[in-house]
Order: structure tokens, then C-alpha cells, then sequence
């Protein structure tokens, strides 16, 4: 239910593998001498610069040493830093829950505002106490005109999923649609199955099979 | 650098890359952090620090023809092609659609969907009860569920063949949409 930043990673992960994959295809080129005879074989001659010739040229390699050369290092590594650490940043997952709803927004009659956590309680409650389910967790996102809910339940094995869904559906988004004076944009419900615990159960058959057996060996 | 806050999208998700993204932006703050550091150390003591004049001059004596300079570039290519794989590839869903009458619900519109993992949890505790089952596990695609069973007896097509019709019968009363194709293999425990 959590927002990821899934356009940004895939955006910049394509760009710089490009990019990665254009210098290195070029170097690797340049290098073998592929990129010579390719030249050559399209009528043309490479003049500069050839497999041989260094890849930091000295007069490159020379304004590097200046006092320009370090400035402009250190702002473009300032830079990349504050970009990177801001691509981190961005990887956190967000809930993005709504800001508080206004209720009624007129001064003349008083502003009534409701945190959006108070009514996600109030809906994780009514869900946990639904049959067959361990867990609930609820976002709301949107207005109080056109809210967005987004449960997240985590149910047994025995689960009725389509009983659950239905009562879902019906029930509790009718209750908080009620309790917003309007009717869920959307309704999301992620399903989640709670671990499975038959091994406890197997070995209360056995227990409760040996206690049979010794009760059977006593008579 | 903005990330898109949307309204709610949907719950059905494709991956959104966040490891190789994370590895990335360290591997680039690193770097960043170094350059800065390196040039503000040029700029106020006059010189690079010795690490950094040292590989300076290293990389100043490469050609492009040697062999590390096409080790470099080949390492460039690989991790620009696992890059570009990770930008560009869908890669599966992490949920499957679970039908719900929209009638039935208040809602404008609904998104009902069950994770792969639970749909392997359910496969595998349908799998559980099924008699002469010893051990199972199952793993789960948005279109294919694979359950593992061991099991003591020998008559494995038949297991097979109940496992299987009840976990596709589970999904098909639970409204998975589409059904998956569920596989099952069955070993039989040697002793």
C-alpha cells in the first residue's frame, strides 16, 4: 500500500546504464580497433584519436593540476553527492496518507477538521473484528468528498475470501462512507494469509493420541 | 529529484527497482563525496591528496588499446547492460487480481487483489491437508503457482492429482482472476 518511487528508479537506472554502456562500448571500440576499420570501411579516415594514444591526453591531464579544474570538481561532486543522497532519500516508502479532511470549512459556522487516522482506526477495528481475520491496516488518501481507502488484511488459510471481500465492500465501505456524508472514490484491499501453525496442531493429535493410548494400557 | 505522488494507484505493482537503485545512489554519493572532498583538499592545501595524484598518474600513462583501459570498459558495458535491463524490464506482478462484484460495494471503483506470497501459503495449507502429504512448500507468480510435495507413499500421481485439483479449486472459490495454472511435483521420501 506503501508509495515507492518506481518511475524515478527506473528513469535514472535506465539513463546512467546508457550511458555506462555508451562509454564503455566506445572505449571498447576505440580500443580493440574496431572503431578505426569501422570508419575506414565507410569510406572515411580516423585521424583522432587511434588505440594507441593515451586516454587522458597530457594537455588534458595538465588543466586538471589548476586551481579551475579543482573548483569545478568539487561542485560537480558537491552535485552528483546531493543528487545521490536525494535518490535515497527518495527510496523510503511513503504512505502519503491524507492531510486532515475539512469537514465543514465555513468561519460563520466553525471549521471542523478530521485527522484521516482517526477514521482509519476506527475502519482497521471493524475489519479485525471480521471472522477469519488476524490483521488489518488501513490508508486513506484523497478528500473527504472523494476519499480513497486502501486496507491492507491479513487473514487465516480458512479464510471465505469472497465473503470477506463482499462484507468488506458492503459493509465497512458503506460505514465510512456514511461517516464522510459521501460515497469511496476507490476501494483497494491487499490480501495477505497469516503463517500457517498446522504443526501445533499435529502435535496436539499426538499428544492427545498418546494420553488415548496410555489411558487404553491403564484400563 | 522528485518521486510522483500520486493518488492511490493501484495495489497491482510491478518492482520498483528500489535495491539497484539504492546500490547505485551509494556507489554515487561515495563517489560525489570523495571528488568533493579531494578538490576542497586541492583548494586549500595546494595539492591532491597523494591517493588521488597517485591513480591520477596511473590513469594519465593508459592507452586506449591497454589492457586495463578495455578491462575498464568492458566492466562499463556489463554494469551499463545490468543497469539498462533493471530500467527497462517489467518483471512480474507481486499481486493477482481477485474478482469482486462492484455491485456489492459502495465504492466507485474497487481493487481487490492477494499477494503471490499469500497465494503460496494458501497453496501450500490446501496442499497440508491433503492425506499422505509429508512436506510442502510453494512459490507463486500472478499466473502460476508450483507446489513441492514429499511424501512416504508411492502412488505420487494420485497425490499429484489431488493436490493439484484442490488448490485450483481453492483459487477458483477464493475469485482469482484468472485462476493460475498450478503444478505440482511430488517426491516420494526414500528412507
Amino acid at each position: 500500500m506503501r508509495q515507492t518511487a518506481a518511475r524515478l528508479n527506473r528513469t535514472w537506472l535506465t539513463l546512467i546504464g546508457l550511458l555506462l554502456l555508451l562509454v564503455g562500448a566506445g572505449a571498447l571500440l576505440l580500443g580493440t580497433g574496431l572503431l578505426e576499420s569501422l570508419v575506414n570501411s565507410a569510406g572515411r579516415t580516423l585521424t583522432q584519436p587511434s588505440s594507441s594514444d593515451r586516454v587522458v591526453s597530457s594537455s588534458v591531464a595538465s588543466a586538471l593540476t589548476s586551481s579551475g579544474a579543482a573548483i569545478a570538481a568539487a561542485i560537480v561532486g558537491v552535485l552528483l553527492a546531493l543528487l545521490a543522497a536525494a535518490w535515497l532519500w527518495a527510496q523510503i516508502p511513503r504512505t502519503n496518507q491524507a492531510k486532515p479532511f475539512r469537514l465543514y470549512d465555513d468561519p460563520m459556522t466553525g471549521l471542523t477538521r478530521c485527522a484521516p487516522g482517526v477514521l482509519t482506526d476506527a475502519v482497521e477495528a471493524q475489519v479485525k473484528a471480521l471472522p477469519d481475520v488476524l490483521n488489518a491496516s488501513a490508508l486513506l488518501r484523497g478528500s473527504a468528498t472523494e476519499p480513497d481507502l486502501d486496507l491492507k488484511v491479513t487473514v487465516s488459510e480458512n479464510v471465505d475470501l469472497p465473503k470477506l471481500l463482499a462484507t468488506i465492500g458492503h459493509g465497512v465501505a458503506a460505514d465510512l462512507g456514511g461517516a464522510l456524508d459521501t460515497e469511496l472514490r476507490r476501494l483497494g484491499v491487499q490480501v495477505e494469509i497469516g503463517k500457517i501453525s498446522t504443526r501445533n496442531k499435529t502435535h496436539k493429535i499426538t499428544l492427545d493420541a498418546r494420553r488415548d493410548a496410555l489411558e487404553t494400557v491403564e484400563s | 529529484m522528485s518521486r510522483t505522488n500520486a493518488r492511490s494507484r493501484g495495489l497491482r505493482r510491478r518492482p520498483s527497482r528500489t535495491i539497484p537503485a539504492a546500490v547505485v545512489a551509494v556507489v554515487l554519493l561515495m563517489i560525489g563525496l570523495l571528488v568533493a572532498f579531494a578538490a576542497i583538499t586541492r583548494l586549500s592545501d595546494g595539492t591532491w591528496p597523494s591517493p588521488v595524484a597517485k591513480s591520477a598518474s596511473n590513469v594519465t600513462t593508459l592507452t586506449w588499446d591497454s589492457s586495463a583501459t578495455l578491462i575498464g570498459a568492458g566492466v562499463l558495458v556489463v554494469l551499463g547492460l545490468v543497469l539498462l535491463t533493471a530500467g527497462l524490464k517489467r518483471g512480474g506482478l507481486r499481486t493477482a487480481r481477485l474478482a469482486a462484484s462492484t455491485q456489492e460495494s459502495t465504492a466507485d471503483s474497487t481493487d481487490f487483489v492477494i499477494s503471490t506470497r499469500a497465494m503460496a501459503h494458501l497453496a501450500a495449507a490446501q496442499a497440508e491437508r491433503i492425506d499422505g502429504v509429508d512436506k510442502v512448500s510453494a512459490s507463486a507468480t500472478g499466473r502460476r503457482v508450483r507446489v513441492k510435495v514429499t511424501t512416504t507413499s508411492e502412488r505420487t500421481d494420485e497425490i499429484r492429482s489431488r493436490v493439484t485439483q484442490r488448490v485450483t479449486d481453492t483459487f477458483t472459490t477464493a475469485g482469482l482472476d484468472p485462476v493460475p495454472r498450478v503444478t505440482a511435483n511430488v517426491r516420494t521420501k526414500g528412507i
